[in-house]
């Protein structure tokens, strides 16, 4: 099966993280397993991409962490979308339905 | 589980101990260890899951940035360094950092401690300068030589030009010297953790020289006047008292200042290179 290229997606993991927070809280390894559901298994995060992914977002005010402990009794940081993260996560999508646009002029599948 | 912990700490064993790094530890095991108990609860071999959970986590170079750190050690990057240093091209950049190598570091420090070693010279000779008319005219006071007392008063003359003039050539040489260096003054630089080690190791070990040299330089500047009060208690008058005594002073303060100023080239390249990020 073909897997999306780390290089391809960079410019969007920040995008597919604020997608499941704007929902509801979570954490690293949910995050992760969930990207990997809903792309069918197409694509897989690392977990450094990841973790830099949230101090970026942390830093620019588009989430905030608190910590909280789990059934199991295990410690977790949970991560949790801000309004400037809201408006971010707007502004991504608006700005990829233009790249999806763009880019589909010069795709050509399987012509001559 | 241990293999992964181990793995772990293996890949942040050269991380300096900030809490940015122990906070991005902390996290990565909390993924690694949520990933490696659902796939052990899936059903998978230890093995396999420690392998997948491996596999799956990256790369430390990315989180850098995360870390407030330039560089990590997960992949050292070759770096070439071209001996002549004529025009030295940034190999790599960190964060917008111009890393410096550890040859660079070196080749810096051997051309910081150059450039010392002749702005000391420069200075020394410029304090001799005076010394030259003073010796001269002594000279000339001396019985046997008053005939050519013209003559001597003329070449203590010449000689404090030529020295101011040698002087200040060692000065100007020892500015040459440090000028393609310049960038890691200007533009923001930074060090790898191999070479802070070994800066740091070498600052220390300089340590001992450079107290030494210190010392001796102001120990010299110090006695620079012994020689002219003892002349003059033994002789009354004469070309020891008069001339030689005095000269004494600015040879002496003149090594004095050198060692003072030598003293602490080493030690101010290796301070420049650790206050590098």
């Amino acid at each position: 099966m073909q897997t999306i290229s780390s290089d391809v997606i960079r410019g969007y993991n920040d995008t597919i993280i604020l997608f499941f927070l704007k929902n509801e809280p979570s954490y690293g390894y949910e995050i992760s397993k969930n990207i990997r559901s809903i792309s069918e298994e197409k694509y897989l995060i690392k977990e450094t991409t990841l973790y830099s992914a949230f101090t970026r977002l942390e830093k620019n005010g588009y989430i905030s962490s608190f910590s909280r402990e789990a059934e199991n009794g295990k410690k977790r940081t949970y991560y949790q979308i801000t309004d400037e993260g809201r408006k971010y996560y707007q502004e991504k999508c608006e700005e990829w339905q233009l790249t999806k646009e763009v880019i589909e002029n010069f795709i050509e599948m399987g012509n001559e | 589980m241990e293999v992964l912990k181990n793995y772990l700490e293996t890949m942040f064993a050269k991380m300096p101990e900030t809490e940015d790094v122990k906070r991005a530890k902390q996290e990565l095991w909390s993924m690694m260890e949520d990933k490696y108990n659902e796939l052990i609860a899936a059903g998978k071999q230890e093995n396999e899951a420690i392998g997948t959970v491996i596999s799956e986590f990256g790369n430390l170079d990315e989180l850098s940035e995360s870390l407030g750190l330039k560089k990590n050690e997960s992949e050292p990057q070759p770096v070439e360094f071209n001996p002549n240093r004529m025009h030295v091209e940034a190999p790599a950049n960190y964060a917008g950092k111009r890393l410096v190598s550890v040859d660079e570091a070196l080749a810096y420090v051997s051309d910081v401690t150059t450039s010392r070693f002749l702005l000391g010279l420069g200075v020394m000779f410029c304090i001799f300068a005076p010394a030259g008319p003073i010796l001269g005219s002594g000279l000339g006071d001396v019985f046997f030589l008053k005939l050519l007392s013209g003559l001597f008063e003329g070449i203590g003359v010449a000689l404090l030009f030529v020295l101011a003039g040698v002087g200040v050539g060692f000065i100007v040489l020892s500015s040459a010297r440090t000028r393609e260096w310049k960038f890691i003054k200007k533009k923001s630089c930074c060090i790898d953790y191999d070479t802070r080690d070994m800066v740091k190791n070498e600052k220390e070990l300089n340590g001992v020289k450079k107290s030494l040299m210190l010392s001796l330089g102001v120990v010299l500047c110090c006695i620079s006047c012994v020689p002219v009060v003892f002349f003059g208690i033994l002789f009354d008058g004469n070309f020891f008292s008069e001339a030689l005594g005095p000269s004494m002073i600015f040879l002496l303060t003149g090594i004095g200042v050198f060692f003072i100023l030598f003293s602490s080239a080493k030690d101010d390249a290796y301070k420049k290179l650790l206050s590098l990020g």
